[in-house]
């Protein structure tokens, strides 16, 4: 029970250190709030990493050192995704420009939101992460890693029988 | 013995979620997902492990921890799988369509419109707008969920929601 406890106040105080860490590069660098996140988990993790040795040479038990480093794995997974969800959610924009102008119609609300900026954001968000390139007008796929990272979900989208919104207008050809 | 008992129960979970999409998804599927698999499962999985199994409380604790991170993970992979996003269909569109494309042939062929009103329709299902003749009103639930993000942006600091 004390090892229990033990974890779960080592998975607070990285979760802590953390945030921190992510706050105070929030503050002082202009980086998106995902690759600042990135960096402070990736130090995070180094602290996990060393428990985990640490763990393994001295506590002789290498089951429960691993499982702590995935949840603490996990758990800033989970952090990352509010994180995401903050800065890129859709759902959160719109919510935010409402409760911003307290009532606004639907036809205003699109023009404001909806337009070419909307797909210029992802445009822009995809070329930060040396996904696309732009080539004057020309937009050119430059890597594929995201191509083949999503497509569990695509997978998954058949297997649980969802269809999913058409968001690109396919060719008549 | 502990990970793979966390990976046995993730993959039930996994199959029982399988099983009950394909025959009927609920409505309100957060809420399922929140009181079925976060804590009805491993409740459930306590209370038989108790009665039934001579392992010592810590044990089923460390299961039941490992098993809630990484089923909450799945959650929120599981906003993806279920709505599109514009950025990966994008990469997959290029993809498959010769890696190359004119920037404002790829804009006319996005359905930014049809997105927007689709999640408009779900705010107002969930109760966080009004949606009266064309006119969306916050209500006092989006409101406080608005706030609520705006607080958490101030504390970590994060500048704009690009969306």
């Amino acid at each position: 029970m004390i090892l229990f406890l033990v974890i779960l106040c080592g998975l607070v105080s990285l979760n802590l250190f953390s945030v921190v860490l992510f706050v105070a590069m929030n503050s002082i660098t202009k980086n998106t709030p995902q690759y600042n996140f990135i960096i402070s988990s990736l130090l995070t993790m180094l602290i996990v990493i060393s428990f985990y040795i640490y763990s393994f040479t001295l506590l002789q038990d290498i089951e429960n050192a691993f499982l702590f480093c995935s949840v603490c794995i996990l758990n800033i997974f989970i952090i990352f995704q509010f994180v995401n969800l903050m800065t890129t959610s859709i759902r959160l924009k719109i919510l935010s420009l409402v409760a911003e102008k307290k009532e606004i119609s639907e036809k205003e609300l699109i023009d404001l939101y909806g337009g070419k900026g909307f797909i210029e954001n992802r445009f822009k968000r995809l070329e930060s992460l040396s996904q696309i390139e732009r080539q004057n007008n020309t937009i050119i796929l430059k890597s594929e890693l995201f191509y083949w990272l999503s497509q569990p979900i695509y997978v998954a989208r058949h297997i649980l029988n969802l269809k999913g919104e058409e968001t690109i207008k396919k060719r008549a050809d | 013995m502990n990970l793979i008992t966390i990976a046995l129960f993730f993959v039930f979970a996994i199959v029982f979620h399988i099983l009950v999409w394909r025959l009927h998804r609920p409505h309100r599927v957060h809420a399922w997902f929140f009181l079925y698999m976060l804590i009805g499962l491993p409740l459930l999985y306590l209370v038989l492990l108790t009665i039934f199994s001579d392992h010592s409380i810590y044990n089923n604790l460390l299961i039941i921890l490992g098993y809630e991170f990484l089923f909450t993970s799945y959650v929120l992979i599981y906003a993806a799988i279920e709505q599109s996003s514009l950025s990966l269909d994008l990469i997959r569109y290029l993809k498959h369509n010769g890696k190359k494309m004119l920037a404002d042939d790829l804009i006319s062929r996005c359905r930014a419109e049809g997105m927007i009103k689709i999640r408009i329709r779900q705010l107002a299902d969930e109760g966080f707008v009004e949606l009266e003749s064309g006119r969306l009103k916050i209500t006092q639930k989006g409101n406080s969920l608005a706030n609520f993000i705006q607080k958490m942006r101030n504390i970590f600091k994060i500048r704009n929601i690009d969306g």
